[in-house]
């Protein structure tokens, strides 16, 4: 009895082995500032993600990729590709991203581990290892002998230029490459074939948010994204009292807003404009070009307007974003009708209000020309929704310091959601007293005739 | 020694004025010093008790005695000057502090009654310039419609139109005239009709501030704004309004 108890203890022991040797999970390697200070070699490992195995990386060889069971070619592939790494640790956001592309897609999501090679204090040597990064990727694929089409790759920062050179290795045939702030730094005025463009893919969508400094200025994709303009973000630490938060925050924010793109409650329409002050003036909120589809939204989804943004080539894109997710704001047009002799300028607050929610927003990035029985156009960005409207609060605003207080005198007063199905909501013949609140319940709008 | 003289007599030279000035009572003189009397200044005693070998103790005096021409002599006598009783137990200091504070709040007020009451362009309208009428008709019904019309709910309503055209920013000025018809049937709608003056000069004024939508919202707002409770409630879809002639 004792010897069969011991046996199966033995049988027991050894299975329990095999399948933690089995479920080894590997990890985006962790390396240390030293290892930064005196740098290190290129080494490029493929870490495989799948709906069977989402939270235990398994290895891929770039020479055979059918080795590991749960790479199945049939699924389309997603590259993940970090940046640069000077502190040497594997990036905060990769296993979140895994999790929420499989959530979203039953995909290969492959993580280009290059963290050997990323982290070096020497920022060119880095630059220098990208070329070989993209090779040994274009090595993976022509093995894998998936469908080009299938593939998106996904870069961050210097991964956004690897994208870029993998893709140019199959001439613009891999379906789709997703730039999140690619990378400044040894890349601004480089020419196409030295940095990702629109041609290294059938599709190219850039987010721009610290184009001031580790990011890319200029367009490189059919659509570019300028989060809040493409360098500040709400938020980010504006001194270097902060720490490294200061250097890294605006940079990182283009990861979590991609992330939170795939959280399909939280869509963010971006605006074509060619520039970020006529955007937030509301001068850019017809959307006519994309005819019934709207504008485009930002993110994994915009994959939807591919066709139309391909007959338009390149477009530039703004919206602004809340400091922390969900980052989506909700935006509405406002016209303001006043009857002063004189002109009148300043800034308004409004506020809207229902049974549960207050929320506010202040347009005062400039300040407003109000003319006599002329529209004037403002866009109002709240941090969330309000439904079913039932108060709005304004107030009239100047900076004027010893001067009689200013009354805006409005004829008409329109607030008109951007979201699709809600209506616009007006109000007539109110008297905005410098710094004082009016708060009126809207009506519907009628057929205007001015 | 011959430089030390002249030194001593240029700076004497110099500071004429200036030892007159200390020389006053009061006036940072040293009591403490010997044989030296009142109108009589400090540094001439000295001078002179140099030039004729005379033996003068001057216990306060510094190694120096040209420091009271620098700066931190002149300094501290000013100090003295500002500590002197101007009148009463004011001070110097102080009136001049007075004066300054009263400068500022002269300003400053005058600057802010000027601008805080400075007239509303906005607001200067003669109602006599106003000659050419404008009409508006329309109807609408009560929610409650077991209501009869009689004369006291027909001057209720009129009062109401009147009230809410009189109060209205935009309108107000030019606002007449408001009449309710006597109810036909109960089950007919109220007809009413506003009378607005313009002036002579009025093309923008039609088409912006006395446009339709504006004299139709203006009442229609107040109508979704009303008491729930009201007798005389009337139903917000049912509003029409036309341009009169």
């Amino acid at each position: 009895m004792m010897f069969r108890v011991h046996c199966l203890l033995t049988a027991l022991t050894i299975t329990s082995f095999n399948i933690c040797k089995g479920e080894e999970c590997e990890q985006i390697t962790d390396l240390d500032l030293k290892h930064s200070i005196i740098g290190t070699p290129l080494t490029v490992r493929l870490i495989l993600y799948t709906r069977e195995n989402a939270t235990c990386g398994k290895l891929l060889s770039n020479n055979d990729p059918f080795a590991t069971p749960t790479f199945k070619p049939y699924r389309p592939c997603t590259f993940l590709i970090h940046g640069y790494r000077p502190t040497g640790s594997p990036p905060v956001w990769m296993h979140t991203m895994v999790k929420t592309m499989l959530n979203r897609s039953d995909v290969n999501a492959i993580v280009v581990d290059w963290n050997r090679g990323a982290t070096n204090i020497n920022y060119f040597q880095v630059v220098k290892n990208t070329r070989p990064v993209a090779d040994i990727i274009t090595q993976f694929i022509q093995k894998a002998n998936v469908p080009l089409s299938s593939i998106h790759m996904i870069g961050i920062s210097l991964g956004a230029h690897i994208s870029g050179f993998t893709g140019a290795n199959f001439n613009g045939s891999i379906g789709r490459i997703t730039a999140l702030d690619p990378a400044g730094p040894s890349f601004r005025g480089n020419s196409p074939d030295e940095r990702l463009d629109p041609t290294d893919a059938q599709f190219v969508d850039a987010l721009h948010t610290d184009m001031d400094a580790f990011g890319y200025r200029d367009s490189l994709g059919h659509i570019d994204y300028y989060a809040n303009g493409g360098s500040d973000q709400p938020g980010c630490p504006k001194t270097i009292l902060s720490g490294s938060k200061y250097f890294k925050c605006d940079h990182q924010r283009s990861v979590f807003l991609y992330l939170d793109s795939m959280n399909d409650s939280r869509q963010i329409t971006a605006y074509p404009c060619s520039d970020y002050s006529d955007f937030l003036d509301g001068k850019c909120l017809n959307c006519k070009r994309f005819n019934s589809s709207g504008c485009p939204v930002f993110g994994y989804d915009v994959i939807e307007w591919k066709e139309v943004l391909l007959r338009l080539g390149q477009t530039t894109t703004f919206f602004t974003t809340n400091k922390e997710a969900p980052f989506c704001k909700s935006g509405y047009q406002v016209e303001i009708v006043s009857w002063n002799l004189e002109v009148r300028w300043g800034t308004i607050t409004i506020t809207l209000q229902n049974s549960t929610q207050e929320i506010q927003t202040q347009i005062n990035h400039k300040s407003f020309q109000f003319q006599q029985f002329t529209k004037t156009t403002l866009f109002a960005q709240f941090e969330r929704d309000v439904d079913s409207v039932e108060k709005i609060t304004l107030k009239y605003v100047t900076s004027n310091v010893l001067t009689p207080r200013y009354k805006l005198r409005i004829l008409r007063f329109r607030l008109t959601p951007l979201k699709k199905g809600l209506r616009p909501m007006c109000r007539y013949d109110l008297l905005l007293e410098e710094n004082k609140d009016v708060t009126f319940r809207p009506i519907p709008c009628h057929h205007s005739n001015f | 020694m011959e430089i030390e003289l002249n030194d001593f007599k240029q700076s004497n030279n110099n500071d004429e004025d200036e030892r007159r000035v200390d020389s006053s009572p009061g006036n940072g003189s040293c009591p403490n010093t010997q044989n030296a009397t009142e109108g009589v200044p400090l540094l001439y005693n000295l001078q002179d008790g140099g030039q004729n070998g005379a033996h003068v103790i001057v216990p306060d005096m510094p190694d120096n005695p040209l420091a009271e021409n620098t700066p931190v002599g002149t300094l501290s006598r000013l100090k003295k000057e500002l500590q002197e009783e101007a009148c009463w137990k004011v001070r110097v200091w102080m009136l001049i502090l007075i004066i300054l504070i009263l400068i500022i709040l002269v300003i400053f007020f005058s600057v802010y009654f000027c601008s805080v009451y400075q007239e509303d362009v906005d607001d200067k309208y003669n109602v006599a310039d106003f000659v050419v009428p404008l009409f508006f008709r329309g109807h609408f019904t009560l929610l409650n419609k077991n209501l009869t019309l009689d004369t006291q709910s027909q001057s209720i309503l009129k009062q109401k139109l009147t009230h809410i055209y009189n109060s209205s920013y935009a309108l107000g000025r030019y606002f007449s005239l408001a009449t309710v018809n006597a109810l036909r049937d109960s089950s007919s709608p109220v007809e009413y009709e506003l009378k607005f003056m313009m002036p002579e000069e009025h093309k923008l004024l039609k088409e912006f501030t006395l446009s339709k939508e504006m004299v139709y919202n203006v009442l229609l707002q107040q109508i979704y704004d009303q008491d729930i409770n009201e007798p005389l409630r009337i139903v917000p879809t049912s509003l029409t309004m036309e341009v009169g002639s």
